[in-house]
């Protein structure tokens, strides 16, 4: 026999339901009548549509810009074999309104930059379950930004989960209230990357020789030719090429998924981890849209390789220095070497560093400009800089801006010369 | 070789559990009893990684409210057999998976003397009465088969692992590498003093591996001090100031790595207490033709432990992680942990022939793929042995479970474990799940106290445990789909685990509150 408890808890307040809360079918209308947009729709974003639509809501949109891929299918369960190539949201849109009736689900196959403001204020909260650092700043700066203090209907919540491997986090965003998405970015590890030097002259690991083969080979074998990193025969010729450069260097463990692995940087995905990420943010969407008991606040790690562990806490906001919910006139600090040239600071700190991690930034402070990447005239015109030492261009006290076309807010930062 | 199409759909799983534990997964067949939203949930996340076969029981007919909580049953299948519905839908998930529907009622099932479990490797059961439960866990303890017991109610999630025992070998640790700084062997020891650093060009002393570095300098260290190590933390300061002095030039990455890794030698390479206990293991007294190829091992382990030659050490992993250092100073230094990884190996092989002898077992009977890999992770082995449910659901059982209750504060889900320990006596008590769709009302709170007191006497009632029954009454003994779905995901981790014989699991029980997003674990 199966009872479904959203009928009876609308009804009865419950021993740790807020005050404010007040039982009725009127919960139930809001729930069925909110819009609820669901960004991304592969691992946790199928996961996420089926919750959602058995959670009582009616009326969810979903974007994704991704195909589906055979590497998808271990997973993301409402794709098969014969849906290869097709829009994923599309396809996961269709299966589960025919699945679940009465619920509408309204599939967007593009970007989520491609919508504006207007488009994002339709919806009564977002629920996000990507893979993409990038993506996740830029709909959480939006979100940031479109909060009006004088309309709280302007607070979109956004939850959010990841997951890799066994392991992934749930958390609750409420924009301009609670830390956000921008405020816990150093909690990321700095990016994995291989010196250039020791990739030309003393590769150690396959690892290095496979960057060999796709950073330096392939533009001088196939100059002006794009790596497809989809495409087989590209990986294959990388493995070939860097199984001979170990084969040199007597270094072992060249195998053509390390080859894909590095080159794609995949990350490993079982459908477990991310039916346990996504319920936990669905379960989230529900407590939040109805008030039926309180919700997540604001942050839940899992674990699972180890027995089951998980830890929740309250992530804090930088009320001052967060580059995007920030109040105050906050700015990061970053301490660099004296003689670090203007191109260096770019490529191994604000490329790699967790908390900045721009992938073509423009810089420039109240004097003057660093570096632009555009317009071509203000580029040539700056180029020029980046040989120069940082310390010959910026002082201590100066503020340095930083604009990149992924993100829609720009990072100001100072120095601190070692 | 570019991969199979097979290999490229379970791409992202070998990536964590590779071809052996893909392999055990399809020569797997799990049993669901009750095809409920948690069972079915559960399911999804076993067949679309390929487990090889299922078989769903269940006797009831598929319900409109079914369809608002559970994925896999559609419009068209009301009033058709929920197993054979579930079976289809799930099916779908997976060409390569074998599924199979079996009309029956599963408490009927578990009584039936006659029915063969043993061709599951796992059993699931959800959502059923407690007495059934027990009954089966002991006739599946019997026969070593391991069951997750799982349901949820309200926000609240429960799921039991009960399993005799598992032995892991590949536990993945976050990292293999073990350097032995401490006991360096003859072979690392040449290779340390092959090196003349005040004669090495500069670029070349660049480029001198941090181990080769801290192991000089602890040489040159011990002449110093009668022959002993950097013990105590001020020395070990000293020791840094030992080697700073030594560099250069400022920025030198390989002494910078050398000064970061002075704790390892501060760490003395022992046995670590968990596989000393499992080296000392009853397990391994009366070993015989059929014993388990871990314990056999685990015996040859010992030997070598104990053989003279060895220190009483392990075999070495013989895994390095990069480190600043020109291409053939870094493979001739990971060649020597390498070479003495392997020599560690084939002396164990000679060991476990010798036993293998003694038991009457050919040498070959267990692969030197299997036996690397039991060398490279003898640091990490794990034990996992498990408890009877009858001894945690005695009145016994549940008094002590009450006595840890109270160092916990105030959400503690240990009190939501007591009060479903309760709720799930109540439904015992009063009615079975699968007879009727009866609710619990608020009628019921002062039975489910009057319960609760009557079990923990003479010991006081606790506000925290009569709130979650507030709360499971409020929810009339319904589900939520997110807490399914949380469990299931759960669940079948900790199925993987078993089925692959990796990572580690569970061991035994974990209550999940979706009010408050914690979950919580003990072994009961
Ligand atoms: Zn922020």
């Amino acid at each position: 026999m199966t009872i479904n408890a959203l009928d009876r808890v609308i009804e009865i307040i419950g021993p740790f339901t807020d005050e404010s809360y007040v039982p009725g079918p009127h919960v139930k209308e809001f729930l069925e009548n909110s819009k609820v947009l669901v960004i991304g729709a592969g691992g946790l974003g199928c996961e996420i549509l089926k919750n959602l639509a058995l959670s009582g809501f009616k009326d969810i949109h979903v974007i994704d810009m991704d195909t589906i891929d055979i590497s998808n299918l271990n997973r993301q369960f409402l794709f098969r074999a014969a849906d290869i190539g097709k829009p994923k949201a599309t396809v996961a849109a269709e299966f589960v309104s025919k699945r679940v009736k009465g619920v509408k689900i309204t599939p967007y196959f593009g970007k989520i930059q491609e919508k504006n403001e207007e488009y994002y204020s339709q919806f009564t909260l977002v629920v996000c379950g990507l893979d993409s650092v990038e993506a996740r700043r830029w709909i959480n700066a939006l979100l940031v930004n479109m909060v009006d203090d004088e309309n709280p209907e302007s607070i979109k919540p956004l939850i959010d989960g990841g997951t890799e491997g066994f392991k992934g986090q749930a958390r609750v965003i409420i924009p301009t209230i609670s830390s956000c998405y921008e405020c816990s970015l150093d909690m990321l590890g700095k990016q994995q990357t291989y010196p250039i030097c020791t990739i030309a002259n003393t590769p150690r690991l396959p690892e290095h020789c496979i960057e060999w083969a796709s950073e330096l080979e392939w533009v001088k074998v196939f100059p002006g030719k794009k790596l497809d990193k989809d495409n087989m025969e590209n990986i294959q010729w990388l493995y070939e090429v860097a199984l001979q450069r170990a084969n040199e260097f007597k270094i072992t463990g060249v195998t053509y998924s390390l080859t894909q692995g590095v080159i794609k940087n995949i990350i490993p995905s079982i459908a477990s981890t991310n039916a346990v990420i996504a319920a936990a943010c669905c379960n989230e969407a529900l407590k939040i849209v109805t008030s039926v008991n309180p919700y997540l606040d604001n942050y839940m790690m899992y674990t699972g390789n180890e027995g089951v562990y998980t830890y929740t806490f309250q992530h804090q906001r930088k009320e001052k220095d967060c580059p995007v919910c920030g109040k105050g006139n906050g700015y990061l600090t970053v301490s660099i070497p004296k003689d670090i040239t203007l191109e260096d600071f770019i490529t191994e700190e604000l490329m790699l560093r967790p908390d900045i991690k721009v992938k073509s930034p423009s810089l420039r402070t109240v004097r003057t400009v660093l570096y632009f990447q555009w317009p071509p005239q203000l580029k040539e015109a700056t180029e020029r800089n980046l040989s120069k030492k940082m310390i010959e261009l910026v002082n201590e006290d100066e503020e340095i801006v930083i604009t990149d076309p992924a993100l829609p807010f720009s990072l100001r930062l100072r120095l601190f010369y070692e | 070789m570019p991969p199979s199409e097979r290999d490229r759909k379970y791409d992202r799983q070998l990536r964590l559990w590779a071809g052996t534990g893909q392999a055990a997964l399809e020569a797997s067949h799990v049993a669901l009893l009750n095809a409920s939203a948690t069972g079915c949930e559960l399911m999804k996340n076993l067949i679309l990684p390929g487990v090889g076969e299922f078989t769903i029981i269940d006797d009831s007919l598929v319900k409109p409210d079914d369809l608002k909580l559970n994925f896999f049953f559609n419009d068209e299948s009301v009033g058709s057999p929920r197993s054979v519905i579930a079976c289809k839908l799930l099916g779908e998930l997976n060409q390569d998976t074998r599924g199979h529907a079996l009309f029956q009622n599963p408490e009927v099932l578990i009584n039936d003397v006659d029915f063969q479990w043993d061709k599951f490797s796992v059993v699931i059961i959800t959502n059923i009465s407690e007495s059934s439960v027990r009954k089966l866990s002991n006739i599946l303890w019997n026969k070593s088969i391991p069951l997750i017991y799982v349901y949820t109610v309200g926000f609240y999630g429960y799921l039991r692992v009960i399993n005799r025992e598992i032995t892991i070998v590949d536990t993945h640790p976050e990292s293999l590498v073990d350097l032995r700084l401490d006991q360096p062997w003859p072979e690392l020891i040449d290779y340390t003093m092959s090196f003349d650093l005040d004669s090495l060009p500069i670029l070349d002393y660049a480029h001198v591996p941090f181990v080769v570095l801290i192991l000089k300098f602890i040489d040159q260290w011990k002449s110093a001090h009668n022959g002993l190590m950097p013990g105590t933390y001020e020395e070990r300061t000293q020791f840094k100031q030992l080697i700073n002095d030594a560099r250069k030039a400022s920025d030198l990455e390989n002494f910078d790595e050398a000064l970061a890794s002075v704790w390892r030698i501060s760490q003395k390479t022992t046995i670590p207490p968990d596989i000393l206990a499992i080296l000392n293991d009853p397990s391994i007294d009366n070993l015989n033709e059929e014993s388990p190829d871990f314990w056999v091992l685990v015996k040859a382990l010992k030997r070598f432990t104990e053989a003279p030659r060895n220190n009483g050490l392990l075999p070495l992993s013989g895994v390095l992680f990069d480190m600043k250092a020109d291409t053939n100073n870094y493979i001739r230094l990971q060649t020597i942990y390498r070479e003495k990884s392997l020599a560690d190996v084939h002396f164990f092989t000679e060991l476990l022939n010798e036993l293998l002898l003694e038991l009457n077992r050919p040498s070959s009977s267990i692969s030197s793929e299997e036996i690397k890999l039991f060398c490279k992770n003898c640091r990490y082995l794990n034990v996992t042995r498990g408890s009877k449910l009858d001894s945690e659901f005695s009145s016994e059982g549940f008094r002590s479970a009450y006595e840890l209750a109270a160092f916990s504060e105030n959400h503690d889900p240990f009190y939501t474990y007591l009060a479903l320990r309760v709720y799930s006596l109540f439904l015992d008590k009063n009615w079975y799940y699968s007879e009727n769709g009866k609710q619990i009302t608020s009628r019921d709170d002062v039975e489910l106290k009057n319960l609760f007191k009557s079990i923990i006497t003479p010991f006081p009632t606790v506000p925290a445990v009569e709130k979650v029954f507030s709360e499971i009454i409020r929810t009339g003994s319904g589900e939520f789909h997110n807490i399914c779905s949380f469990m299931g995901g759960i669940g079948a981790q900790e199925i993987l685990k078993l089925l692959t014989w990796q990572y580690i699991p569970l061991n035994n029980t974990i209550i999940y509150d979706g009010i408050f997003g914690t979950t919580k674990t003990w072994k009961l």
